[in-house]
């Protein structure tokens, strides 16, 4: 982190610089990349998309209405949201444990640590789900004592939420470290300097600078909550009603042939995604603008 | 508050940062801690503010041992190398921090608090710049509020790491000055950390003169820079010729030129020396000049400045460097190429083993 203005040459302002045009592709190619990546993005992303509300909405707001507001449906957004109302706060509260410590503090195995928090995003997620099973089904390890103390964890909400915490698990850390990293200790040692508590320091301090990174990461970690299918689906047990979330919900009604009403669904998971998109790209102007060194932007404001 | 630190050591894994160091800084002293990066300069100043703990030795703070207390319990103010102000707050509550966290018993009311950070922002200079972020402001503003908020916890202690290392040379002769008012004014014990021995010289009551991990001198600036303790003080404190020279009884001679040689084999008599002239105290002459002169060719001249910076070579082609007024240039009629003699006014001698 440099604290010292720079004050970068502008080629323009230079004596006899070169035309900009010189340094640009000649228009027909940019034309052809443009209008390739323009095909390319509506035939993958623009026109499935489409087709998500436009099946939704094929006959008409009533029976879309109705499709919503199915009790299984209900009960299917019910246990998503509980899911996913869990899983983000703890993942949210180990996100910052984990940076905090890898971006502070040296300590061994600080780099297994670091690679530990990726494997959730290199495990094939049905994996996720299968270890689970394996732990704490009735075959598993602890099954035996679990069935003996009367505690359900797989094919119910427990087994659900652990599964999708572990697939979200890195969202947040993944976020902070490299934030946390570039910032340094520099804040956080003044404010101890000044006399603050760790606490005091933690709150006033830390969380206001990584505020945008930590919003970004939530986001992220709430959306792949929601929509986790693989690993919720091996532990989920398919009980209709108790132990369908959202996105299995789905695939119920889509193999029953009920098509309007499993893309009425749909639409919801993907009116969530765009909303968080939103979010998210909100958040990260934030994020650049507080990453950029403390002082950067000084030239500009005077 | 006096600052006394007995025989602290701190190791980096196998890097000694500090081998056992000790100081002593007088209360309401302003002392300067001077070395070259990597010294070990910045790590006393972070163990004297609590910020690292010592391997080994002990610090006492106005009487009372204080290696353990942390930085909070020591009443110190720390400014930082990149003054660390709080990015995300104005000026006025940066100024303000160290007032508002304070457990509710000891934390003065809002009026008291605002009283207070307006008095130390007129006394940086800086009342108009209250509702500033600190991205708004230039270097040397924000290291004034750096220091304003050091000093809003009134420490007895004030600590600054290179405090105007990242200034341009202009505003930070200006604000070093200013250090040295504003310190006349308020009379707080302060250590700050530099590597730039003209700031030292200029600005501190006592230099201390630290280079890997220990401390080479520690005295007033004019008895540093005139009675240097070594090779290493003297070679730090300004630039300098090196010559190899051969101590006889209270004559140093210089190994190498013909003026000064004695017969070949008083080479090899006398203790080996390190013979040092500053660039100021090396003359130029047309002729030989007593048995001191030596002759060198002229390399380079760069009259732009107070003195005229002459690059020579001597006899065997070592570098050598003089300063001398315009005056003297303009006699002697200087040019490149020229064949001159050198004679040092002023030598000091080092012996090696």
């Amino acid at each position: 982190m440099t604290t010292h203005r720079k004050h970068t040459p502008q080629p323009v302002d230079a004596p006899n610089a070169p035309p900009l045009v010189a340094i640009t592709e000649s228009a027909p190619v940019r034309c052809g990349l443009i209008g390739l990546a323009l095909i390319f993005l509506s035939l993958f992303l623009f026109l499935p998309l489409i087709a998500v509300f436009g099946n939704a909405l094929r006959n008409g707001i009533v029976p879309y209405w109705e499709a919503i507001c199915a009790p299984d449906t209900q009960s299917a957004l019910r246990l998503t949201l509980l899911t996913a109302g869990v899983a983000v706060p703890l993942n949210l509260v180990f996100g910052v444990c984990a940076s905090w410590a890898i971006a502070k503090f040296e300590f061994p195995g600080k780099s297994v640590l670091i690679t530990l928090i990726d494997l959730p995003f290199t495990v094939s997620p049905v994996i996720s789900g299968a270890i689970f099973v394996l732990l704490f089904g009735a075959q598993g390890a602890m099954g035996p004592w679990l069935a003996a103390h009367d505690i359900k964890i797989v094919f119910a909400a427990p087994g659900i939420i652990m599964a999708t915490v572990f697939v979200t698990f890195p969202f947040v850390a993944r976020e902070l470290i490299p934030l946390m990293q570039s910032q340094g200790n520099d804040d956080e040692e003044a404010a101890l300097a000044l006399g603050a508590s760790g606490w005091q320091t933690f709150l006033r301090i830390t969380l206001p600078n990584i505020r945008w990174g930590l919003l970004y990461g939530v986001i992220l970690c709430t959306a792949r909550a929601i929509g986790e299918f693989g690993a919720v689906s091996v532990v989920s047990g398919h009980i209709r009603g108790r132990t369908i979330t959202t996105p299995l919900h789905v695939e119920i009604l889509y193999n029953e042939y009920n098509f309007a009403a499993a893309f009425a669904v749909a639409s919801l998971l993907a009116a969530v995604s765009i909303a968080t998109l939103a979010v998210k790209k909100i958040a990260e102007w934030r994020t650049e603008e507080s990453a950029v060194g403390p002082f950067e932007n000084a030239g500009t404001n005077r | 508050m006096s600052i006394q630190i007995r025989n602290v050591t701190k190791r980096f894994g196998n890097f000694v940062a500090l081998d056992t160091v000790s100081l002593d800084v007088a209360s309401g002293e302003l002392v300067a801690l001077l070395g070259p990066s990597g010294s070990g300069k910045t790590t006393l100043l972070r163990i004297i503010s609590g910020l690292d703990a010592p391997d080994a030795g002990s610090m006492i703070l106005h009487g009372e041992d204080a290696t353990a207390m942390r930085p909070r319990e020591r009443g110190v103010g720390f400014v930082f190398q990149h003054y660390a102000l709080f990015r995300h707050m104005t000026v006025f509550q940066n100024v303000g921090f160290g007032l508002r966290v304070r457990p509710r018993k000891l934390r003065p009311s809002k009026a008291a608090i605002r009283e207070k950070v307006f008095g130390l922002l007129r006394l940086v200079q800086l009342e108009n710049f209250a509702t500033r972020y600190p991205a708004q402001l230039s270097g040397g503003q924000r290291q004034r509020v750096a220091l304003a908020r050091a000093l809003a916890v009134e420490p007895k202690v004030l600590l600054l790491d290179e405090p105007f290392g990242a200034l341009d040379a202009k505003v930070r002769k200006e604000l070093r000055r200013w250090l040295r008012r504003l310190h006349d004014e308020i009379h707080v014990t302060s250590v700050f950390v530099t590597h730039d021995q003209e700031e030292a010289l200029e600005v501190a009551d006592r230099v201390v003169i630290v280079n890997e991990g220990r401390i080479e001198q520690i005295g007033a600036p004019e008895e540093v820079y005139h009675h240097p303790a070594n090779a290493f003080v003297l070679n730090f404190l300004g630039d300098v010729n090196l010559f190899h020279g051969r101590i006889h009884g209270d004559e140093a001679m210089i190994v190498g030129h013909a003026g000064e040689e004695p017969e070949d084999h008083a080479q090899h008599a006398g203790r080996s020396a390190q013979v040092f002239v500053r660039p100021h105290l090396l003359d130029i002459s047309i002729d030989a000049a007593g048995r001191n002169s030596f002759p060198a060719k002229v390399i380079h001249i760069n009259p732009a400045g107070p003195f005229v910076k002459v690059e020579l070579a001597d006899a065997r082609g070592a570098p050598l460097q003089a300063d001398i007024s315009q005056q003297r240039y303009r006699e002697l009629a200087l040019e490149k190429n020229m064949d001159v003699f050198v004679t040092p006014k002023e030598i000091r001698t080092f012996a090696t083993n």
